[in-house]
């Protein structure tokens, strides 16, 4: 367990990435949103990037001065929601 | 705004009264249990809300760091009020409603199937 | 699979005002909302709700059922399904919508498809951000107004804008204390050992038990992105955003977007919009269309259509 002033500095809360891991992906080159989600998990938790997407545009655009408007958003793939895997067994796409 | 500060008692963090809302309406009392301690829902209400209302901020420790997380967007979008209920792992408790008997359980990493598979 | 005319996906002010135009032209539709009762914003924005109804003919004044008097509006409406409880999570080729209710996922094909999502609060990281205790300003205001439960009685806000001064009120009129107010992101830290206890916003500490972050709303249109609809960051906007015609169809045919999810809106903006595009999606007559589109011109402002008409050149020149 972590001690009360432990700095916990996370920019994908999903998945407990923290900020000096993006950081270090953009020096290494990865310079687009599906970039940084391949290479460091940022974005590819349950949330699909809502809350941290915009936060990894203004580091890239910060950190390697692309702008975040020419970023192209984290490609989007269903489910939008969390659902459980047994009520999408349900479905019969011959229906 | 004093006249509208909800009652000094800190066991309670419900709004039984609000300016612009009115007075909370009456609802049925549900039941459940969180980690096995008994507690009263109002019916209707989300998970969180119960747990909230009665002093429960942490809903799961996170896998990698063991932190607690409780609820942040409260809209069923982000991860952190993931708990296990009635033996299901990853249930939003900010929009999913209490039910009588539930068994509502702060989820630890990934959490834990009944037969104690990961 | 089930098919109707048109499906409206969010039963906030521009869902309502899309599904009731399109029902009232004679398509066969169905709202969809993930929550139990519809309203959307007007649920959690009490402030909004109370001021600004004028669009839906809600009486004024304190402890109105915003909700109930909605759905009673709707009940009166021909041609009109409601579905609450039930989350939309893809939109599939075809104009297919994956949705869900309670235990059960089923397909949906609709005509014409109008996504009315809302919104999302824009947040920002900083250290501790992730401690039980910090939250987004929807959170607290959801958790009062809807739940009618205090996350915490000693509040720190992140944000100097619109939103923070809603919840700066929101929180008071709960009679709870706001102690301090950050305006910038990159001056606030966050400590605990298993929640929030102390905020520290430069060299000032503060004790606290919540912390709103609160910077504003940005669109949530995942649906449309998931369907390879076309857009940009667009900062006057709110983040990104889908590229739209004049009706509020994106790049993919038959897909629209309404409202909030297209770009943050006035309460006035979101009822016009959701007209002028629930009557496009139900396949009104053009004249009918003009006349909501004059009405949207009309309530609309000035900063939120120079955006979206500058997104449609941009999309034009690329």
């Amino acid at each position: 367990m972590s001690g009360p002033d432990r700095v916990r500095d996370y920019v994908c809360r999903c998945e407990e990435i923290p900020r000096s891991a993006v950081q270090q992906a953009i020096q290494e080159g990865n310079v687009t949103l599906n970039d940084i989600k391949r290479r460091t998990r940022a974005g590819m938790g349950v949330c699909q990037g809502i809350f941290c997407l915009r936060s990894v545009a203004e580091m890239i655009e910060a950190e390697a001065g692309v702008s975040a408007d020419s970023l192209e958003p984290m490609t989007a793939r269903p489910p939008a929601r969390l659902v459980t895997l047994g009520s999408l067994a349900a479905l019969n796409p011959e229906e | 705004m004093s006249e509208h500060r909800p009652s000094a008692d800190m066991q309670s963090r419900r709004i039984e009264q609000h300016p612009l809302l009115g007075k909370l309406a009456e609802a049925d009392q549900v039941d459940i249990t969180v980690d096995g301690q008994p507690l009263t829902a109002r019916e209707g209400e989300p998970i969180a809300a119960a747990l909230m209302a009665n002093g429960i901020d942490i809903c799961r420790a996170m896998p990698d760091s063991g932190e607690s997380r409780g609820v942040f967007c409260g809209v069923g979008r982000c991860s952190d009020c993931l708990m296990t209920v009635d033996g299901l792992l990853n249930v939003r408790t900010c929009v999913t409603a209490v039910a009588d008997g539930m068994r509502v359980e702060t989820q630890h990493g990934l959490g834990y199937w009944e037969d104690g598979q990961p | 699979m089930k098919t109707v005319d048109v499906a409206v996906v969010g039963a906030g002010p521009a869902g309502i005002a899309a599904a009731r135009a399109a029902a009232e032209s004679g398509a066969q539709t169905v709202l969809l909302d993930e929550n139990a009762r519809i309203g959307g914003q007007l649920r959690w924005r009490i402030s909004l709700a109370l001021e600004h109804t004028g669009g839906f003919d809600i009486p004024a004044g304190p402890g109105p059922d915003i909700s109930g008097e909605l759905e009673h509006q709707l009940a009166a409406v021909d041609n009109l399904t409601i579905e609450t409880s039930t989350v939309a999570w893809g939109l599939f080729a075809g104009n297919v919508l994956g949705i869900s209710t309670e235990d059960a996922a089923a397909e949906l094909q609709a005509r014409s498809i109008v996504l009315a999502t809302g919104s999302t609060d824009i947040v920002s990281p900083f250290p501790g951000w992730t401690l039980p205790g910090v939250m987004t300003a929807r959170a607290a205001q959801i958790f009062m107004h809807v739940h009618r439960v205090l996350p915490g009685r000693a509040w720190v806000i992140l944000g100097d804008g619109e939103e923070a001064a809603e919840l700066e009120a929101d929180l008071e009129r709960s009679g709870v204390d706001v102690i301090a107010r950050c305006a910038d992101p990159d001056q606030i830290r966050a400590s605990g050992t298993n929640r929030l206890a102390h905020v520290e916003i430069g060299d000032a500490v503060y004790e606290a038990d919540s912390l709103a972050i609160a910077l504003g709303r940005q669109p949530d249109a995942e649906l449309a992105f998931q369907a390879n609809a076309a857009g940009a960051f667009v900062r006057d906007l709110g983040g990104y955003t889908v590229n739209r015609d004049d009706s509020g169809q994106t790049s993919e045919e038959s897909v629209y977007v309404a409202g909030d999810a297209a770009g943050i809106a006035t309460f006035d903006e979101l009822i016009a919009e959701g007209r002028v595009v629930g009557l496009a999606a139900a396949g009104a007559p053009d004249v009918e269309i003009a006349t909501a589109r004059q009405a949207l011109t009309a309530a609309g402002s000035q900063r939120r259509s120079n955006a979206i008409s500058q997104l449609r050149l941009q999309a034009v020149s690329s």
